[in-house]
């Protein structure tokens, strides 16, 4: 069994028939997988209120010392995500920021998202932002460019399976952008995208993140278990990186 | 493993949306690699280009693979029926008819796919067909409903479990793929609801990672028994009951 650290997943409900949402049934998934810590956002935070599921996470990681948490915030309430910053951001048990364009309609590079990416960039710690299409990988490069310190991970690595042209977005801009992180999650897995990745960025600055409880994590396991790259590459992606990444 | 593996969802070809390695070779090197002993395929000649010619192109691999049954495909934007053409495909050893409203472009409200529904009601093969989207489930099912022949789903996701399992309840025909049900218990959900012997496996080689498809199914935490009969069982008694 592979020892793992996953750097994306949600606690919370699902608007899908999900039963495995409580924090026993997710212990009992990362015993099964060889999960040792996870970083979770709230999905009650990303896609309906922020404050409420910041709070709701912020309870989880109290219980739960494995557990790590995103702040999410919402582009479109300025203040309020301000507010979160401040409440949550400082926290040890909080690892970095979550931004779900998708779900707030705000671009990463919108000016009211790079206004936040301001606001918490002293705080030096990550930010996840889910990146689906060449779209979202543009925006994701403009604000790497802005903001050189920031560590960006894009979530699906830019995602758009069966043509691929999202993830291959990605990989051609990570290339370019010493600052971000590729993470491999995704219901659609197109075989050869993890070897690609590793081919042109290195093994260095790709993520395990699964979407639990979204997407089950060893469905994820069997993405980077079958990829074409040696063990010890498998490794850093399971594992190293996160931990080098987070100081976990 | 264990298992013995039949998988329903392969395609091999030239795939020219992307640069890999779907040749019918790289397909059976990776489906012997993970133990697979059987798997219905089909040439993406008969998806993207010509059905017939792509028909022919997968009736000649399987001719020389033992491991390869065939599944026969029609593009209804060129199919209009009336031709005896699905009784030929049977008649010449195909097991199955695979559909692609998906990649074709073409809607469940379509005259040439009604057709094809009518036609295939004498042949009596199963047919596997997309769920790519919320209410396709809902309308193929009813369209399909006393067709006599088993309607297998790929693509469910998470998106479309909920609809999967109406669906499932109210038409014994339907049956759900497997490849993307990636949610952490999708597995155990849908045979707690509509029984294992309603889930097909599949894994979409060689375009997707075979493990993908496999893990979530030997880690379920479902029966033995289940297992078995979702990785092979249930496909080999559909496609025994139909010769």
């Amino acid at each position: 069994m592979w020892k793992i650290i996953d750097v994306h997943a949600h606690y919370g409900k699902w608007f899908f028939p999900i039963e495995a949402d409580s924090p026993q049934a997710i212990l009992h998934i990362c015993r099964r997988f060889g999960i040792e810590k996870v970083i979770f956002s709230s999905t009650n935070a990303v896609v309906y209120d922020m404050a409420e599921g910041n709070r709701e996470l912020s309870r989880l990681l109290e219980a739960y010392p494995q557990f790590y948490g995103y702040v999410t915030l919402n582009p479109n309430y300025i203040e309020a995500s301000k507010q979160e910053i401040q409440t949550y951001l400082a926290s040890e048990r909080f690892l970095g920021v979550k931004l779900h364009p998708n779900y707030s309609g705000q671009a990463l590079d919108s000016s009211e998202s790079q206004e936040l990416i301001k606001e918490f960039y002293p705080y030096g710690k990550p930010l996840l932002v889910h990146t689906w299409g060449e779209s979202g990988v543009n925006a994701v490069t403009q604000v790497a460019k802005a903001f050189p310190s920031l560590q960006i991970i894009m979530a699906h690595m830019g995602g758009d399976g069966l043509e691929g042209r999202g993830w291959r977005a990605a990989i051609k801009a990570a290339k370019n952008l010493p600052n971000t992180y590729l993470e491999v999650c995704g219901s659609v897995q197109d075989r050869d995208r993890i070897r690609e990745a590793v081919d042109a960025v290195g093994a260095e600055r790709i993520l395990f993140g699964s979407d639990m409880t979204l997407i089950n994590p060893v469905y994820i396991i069997g993405v980077i278990e079958d990829a074409d790259i040696p063990r010890e590459a498998k490794e850093l992606i399971f594992y190293e990186n996160a931990k080098r990444l987070f100081n976990l | 493993m264990g298992y013995e593996v039949v998988d329903a969802n392969t395609l091999f070809g030239f795939y020219s949306k992307r640069k890999v390695d779907s040749s019918k070779e790289a397909l059976v090197q990776e489906l012997k690699r993970h133990g697979v002993k059987k798997a219905l395929t089909l040439s993406m000649k008969g998806i993207y280009y010509d059905h017939v010619l792509g028909n022919a192109e997968t009736l000649q691999t399987c001719a020389g693979e033992a491991m390869l049954l065939p599944v026969a495909t029609v593009d209804p934007r060129k199919y209009y029926g009336g031709k005896n053409e699905l009784r030929s495909l049977v008649e010449t050893g195909f097991k199955a008819f695979r559909l692609f409203p998906d990649l074709q472009g073409w809607p469940l409200d379509y005259a040439p796919f009604l057709k094809f529904l009518e036609e295939a009601r004498e042949a009596c093969k199963p047919l596997l067909f997309p769920a790519y989207t919320a209410g396709f489930i809902t309308k193929a099912a009813k369209l399909t409903e006393n067709h006599g022949f088993p309607v297998v789903f790929t693509s469910v996701g998470y998106w479309t479990i909920s609809e999967a399992i109406a669906a499932m309840r109210e038409a014994a025909h339907v049956y759900v793929e497997t490849h993307l049900l990636d949610s952490p218990d999708a597995i155990e959900v849908l045979t707690r609801e509509v029984g294992a012997e309603r889930l097909i496996f599949g894994s979409n080689m060689p375009l997707s990672y075979f493990s993908v498809a496999l893990l979530p199914i030997v880690n379920a935490e479902v029966s033995e028994e289940a297992k078995a009969m979702i990785l092979g069982g249930n496909l080999l008694k559909l496609l025994e009951e139909r010769g």
